[in-house]
C-alpha cells in the first residue's frame, strides 16, 4: 500500500502480487492491477521467486520493490531480479547474502572498526557452544544469523538452560528462515536499541538520516519507536552517525538501510545488525525529515543520484510510532485473529497511520499480526508524545482484541515520558499489567438499547441477538432488559 | 470459550422514552439525566449527556459478543450467555490440551502411553511466527495425540488428552 501510493506520486505503475486469502485486500486493490500467486499456503506463495518474476515479466516490469517482509532480505530473490534484468529496489544480491548472515555481517563489521558485541558462532557443534558461551559471559543472547526482529531469538541465564533455548531457537530459526544457523552474544544491560537510517546511492554517496530509539520491546518485538533517539549528547550521536556510514561503505550499500546499535549504560555502543531494507519503523524518520523513503527508493532505483533527491536533510521536531497488534492482552499477549468488524483510523493534524486492512477485512493467522502503525509527529517529543496519547484513544478497533490498552498505558508511563528508556523497560514496569476491564459506562448501556432496538426495526433479522421478542416492540417505547453476566 | 474473561458489571434497567431513525432518548437506571443519542453511519452514534457529547461505536460478532468503543475503551459484552458454561471445564487441570489460538504444530513432544508431568511441555505450537509451548497442566499418561507436526490447527481444537494419575499414587519417594 505504502509502496503503490509512493510510486503513484512519481507517476510509476504498479503491478502487485498476492497470495489468495488476500485477493481482495488494501494492497491489492492499491496497485493499477494486481496477479495471484499460487502456493500451498500463503506464506508459500509470498515466497514463490519464480512465481513473482513470471508476473513481472508478463507484465514487462521494470522494477521489484520487495516490501518489508518475505523476500525484502533474500539475496537469492535480488539475483534473480539481476538475471532477469529486472531492477530490485535495495542493496545488491551480496550486500544482503553477507548481511543477511550475521555471522558475517560481524566480521565485515569488525573488519571496518565498528565496534560489535562479545560474541560466539556455532560452528564446532553444540559442545563447544557451551564452553564459549561460558567463555562470553552470561547471560547470554542466542540469536539466529538468518534472524532479525526478536525472531529464533533467547536469552540464556545459565549454562544447563542452553542446550534446550538452543533447539528451540534452531527450529523457530528453521521454521521462519529456513536457516537453522544461530550463534551467540553477549547480553548488554541495561542497553537501549537506537538504529541509524541510511541510505546510498548507486553513484556511491551514502548518508544518513539520524538516529530512531526502538527500546520499548516485549519479548525482543518492537511496539514503540520514536525519532529522533533521545537524550544523547551530540558526541555520541555522531559517533553513531559515523559508525553506520562505515558500515554502509563497507557493503558499498545502495538503497535504504538500517543500522542497529545497541547502546550500553555508560554511552558505549555496538554493532547489532544492518538490515538491508525499509523498517517498518521507517515512517518516524519520514516525518522528522519531511522525505518520502519509499519514493527515495524507487528514484534511487532509476539512477538518481541522492544530492538531487534529497537536496537538503534537516530533521526538526520528534515522531512516535505505536504498533497496533492483533494479540490479546488479557490472554498473555497471544496473536487474536478475527474479524476487523469496525476500524476507524484517527485523525488530526500530526497523525499519520499506515496500515494494510480496513473495516471487514478478517486478520489471519497466517502473518503477522500488526493491524496498524500510528505515527504522531511534533514540535517536540512532549507534544509527539501528547498526540499519541489522542491518536490511541481515537482508534476505533472492533470484533478483534488488540494491544491498545497497552500501548496506551505504555504512553502514558511517567519513564517513558520523561526521557529515554531501556530495552527492560516493559519487561520491569509492565510485568504485572493487567488488561484493564473497565466498567460499562451509562452510555454504553444506552447505545446497545438503542443500537438493539432499531436494527429490529429494520428488519435485519437474526443479527439482533436471539433474546429479542415482539412483546419488546422496540418501537413502542418501553422498557428493554439488559441482563449483565455476573462474573464466575 | 476458554481464557476469555468479559466482566459486566450488572446491568442497570434501560428505558427507551423516545425512538426514531434520527435520535432516541434514553433512561439508564433511575437516574433523572436522561441521555440523547443521534444515530449517524451504521453503529456509530452521539451520545449527549449532562456532561457534554461522545461518540460510541458498537458492533456484533456472528458469535452474538457486542463490541462497543466509548472515550478510548472498549468492552466486550456477551448479553446472551446462558449456554455453554460446558467447555469452561476442559481446561488445566482436566488433562485436554486445546489450542488457544489458530496456529501451526511446532512439535509435538509426546506420545500415547507417555508419562508427564504437570509441567511438562506436550505440544509447541506456532502462530505469526512466534512459538508457544503448551503444558500438560496435569500429571498422568498421555492418551490421545490428535495431531502431528505441521500440521494447522484452529481454536479450541482438542490437541492431546492426558488421562490425570489417579490420586494417592506414589509418586516421590
Amino acid at each position: 500500500v505504502r509502496i503503490a501510493r509512493a510510486a503513484e506520486t512519481l507517476g510509476i505503475e504498479t503491478v502487485g502480487v498476492y497470495a489468495f486469502p488476500d485477493n481482495a485486500s488494501l494492497h491489492v486493490t492499491s496497485c493499477s492491477r494486481a496477479e495471484p500467486l499460487e502456493g500451498d499456503t500463503p506464506s508459500q506463495a509470498y515466497l514463490d521467486i519464480q512465481g513473482i518474476l513470471e508476473v513481472a515479466e508478463r507484465n514487462n516490469c521494470d522494477a521489484i520493490h520487495p516490501g518489508y517482509g518475505f523476500l525484502s532480505e533474500n539475496p537469492s530473490f535480488a539475483a534473480a531480479c539481476a538475471d532477469k534484468g529486472i531492477i530490485f529496489v535495495g542493496p545488491t544480491a551480496d550486500t544482503i547474502s553477507s548481511m543477511g548472515k550475521k555471522i558475517e555481517a560481524r566480521a565485515l563489521m569488525e573488519k571496518a572498526q565498528v565496534p560489535v558485541i562479545p560474541g560466539a558462532t556455532l560452528d564446532e557443534g553444540v559442545g563447544s557452544l557451551e564452553t564459549k558461551a561460558a567463555e562470553v559471559g552470561f547471560p547470554v543472547l542466542i540469536k539466529a544469523s538468518a534472524g532479525g526482529g526478536g525472531k529464533g531469538m533467547r536469552r540464556v541465564d545459565a549454562p544447563e538452560e542452553l542446550r534446550a533455548a538452543l533447539e528451540g531457537a534452531q527450529r523457530e530459526a528453521q521454521g521462519s528462515f529456513g536457516d537453522s544457523t544461530i550463534y551467540l552474544e553477549r547480553l548488554i544491560s541495561p542497553a537501549r536499541h537506537v538504529e541509524v537510517q541510511i541510505i546510498g546511492d548507486t553513484h556511491g554517496d551514502v548518508r544518513h538520516l539520524g538516529t530512531r530509539d526502538c527500546s520499548v520491546q516485549r519479548r525482543y518485538q518492537k511496539v514503540v519507536e520514536e525519532a529522533p533517539a533521545p537524550g544523547l549528547p551530540v558526541q555520541v550521536t555522531d559517533a553513531l552517525h559515523e559508525a553506520a556510514l562505515k558500515a554502509a561503505r563497507a557493503v558499498d550499500y545502495v538503497g535504504a538501510g538500517t543500522v542497529e546499535f545497541i547502546v550500553g549504560p555508560n554511552l558505549d555502543f555496538y554493532f547489532l545488525e544492518m538490515n538491508t531494507r525499509l523498517q517498518v519503523e521507517h515512517p518516524v524518520t519520514e516525518e522528522i525529515y519531511g522525505i518520502d523513503l519509499v519514493q527515495t527508493q524507487l528514484r534511487i532505483a532509476m539512477g538518481e543520484k541522492l544530492a538531487e533527491i534529497l537536496p537538503h536533510t534537516t530533521a526538526r521536531g520528534a515522531s512516535f510510532e505505536c504498533r497496533i497488534y492483533a494479540e490479546d492482552p488479557s490472554n498473555n499477549f497471544l496473536p487474536a485473529p478475527g474479524p476487523l468488524l469496525k476500524f476507524i483510523a484517527p485523525e488530526g493534524p500530526g497523525i499519520r497511520v499506515d496500515t494494510g486492512v480496513r473495516s471487514g477485512d478478517e486478520i489471519t493467522p497466517y502473518f503477522d499480526p500488526m493491524i496498524a502503525k500510528i505515527v504522531t509527529y511534533g514540535s517536540d517529543r512532549t507534544s509527539a508524545l501528547a498526540r499519541m496519547e489522542i491518536a490511541l484513544k481515537q482508534t476505533v478497533i472492533l470484533g478483534t482484541r488488540t494491544n491498545l490498552s497497552f500501548l496506551s498505558d505504555i504512553i502514558a508511563h511517567a519513564d517513558f515520558q520523561e526521557e529515554a528508556v531501556d530495552t527492560g523497560f516493559l519487561a520491569r514496569e509492565f510485568e504485572d499489567w493487567a488488561h484493564p476491564e473497565p466498567e460499562e459506562t451509562n452510555e454504553v448501556f444506552a447505545v446497545l438499547a438503542v443500537h438493539e432496538a432499531l436494527w429490529n426495526r429494520s428488519g435485519i433479522a437474526g443479527v439482533a441477538g436471539g433474546d429479542a421478542t415482539d412483546t419488546n416492540s422496540p418501537w413502542r417505547p418501553g422498557a428493554v432488559s439488559l441482563t449483565g453476566r455476573g462474573s464466575k | 470459550m476458554s481464557s476469555h474473561e468479559i466482566q459486566n458489571r450488572e446491568a442497570p434497567a434501560v428505558q427507551i422514552l423516545e425512538l426514531t431513525q434520527n435520535r432516541a432518548v434514553v433512561r439508564v437506571g433511575d437516574e433523572e439525566s436522561d441521555f440523547t443519542l443521534i444515530p449517524r453511519e451504521e453503529g456509530v452514534y452521539d451520545v449527549q449527556t449532562p456532561t457534554g457529547w461522545s461518540r460510541l461505536y458498537v458492533t456484533r460478532t456472528e458469535r452474538g459478543i457486542w463490541w462497543v468503543h466509548h472515550d478510548g475503551k472498549v468492552y466486550e459484552i456477551d448479553k446472551s450467555r446462558h449456554s455453554s458454561e460446558d467447555s469452561d471445564a476442559s481446561d488445566d487441570a482436566s488433562g485436554k490440551i486445546r489450542a488457544p489460538t489458530p496456529a501451526k504444530v511446532a512439535a509435538v513432544l509426546v506420545a500415547v502411553g507417555a508419562e508427564v508431568g504437570e509441567d511438562d511441555s506436550v505440544v509447541v505450537l506456532e502462530a505469526m511466527k512466534t512459538e508457544q509451548s503448551l503444558t500438560a497442566g496435569v500429571r498422568g499418561t498421555v492418551t490421545e495425540v490428535n495431531v502431528e507436526e505441521g500440521q494447522q490447527v484452529a481454536m479450541d481444537e482438542l490437541l492431546v488428552v492426558v488421562e490425570p494419575a489417579s490420586d494417592g499414587a506414589e509418586d516421590d519417594l
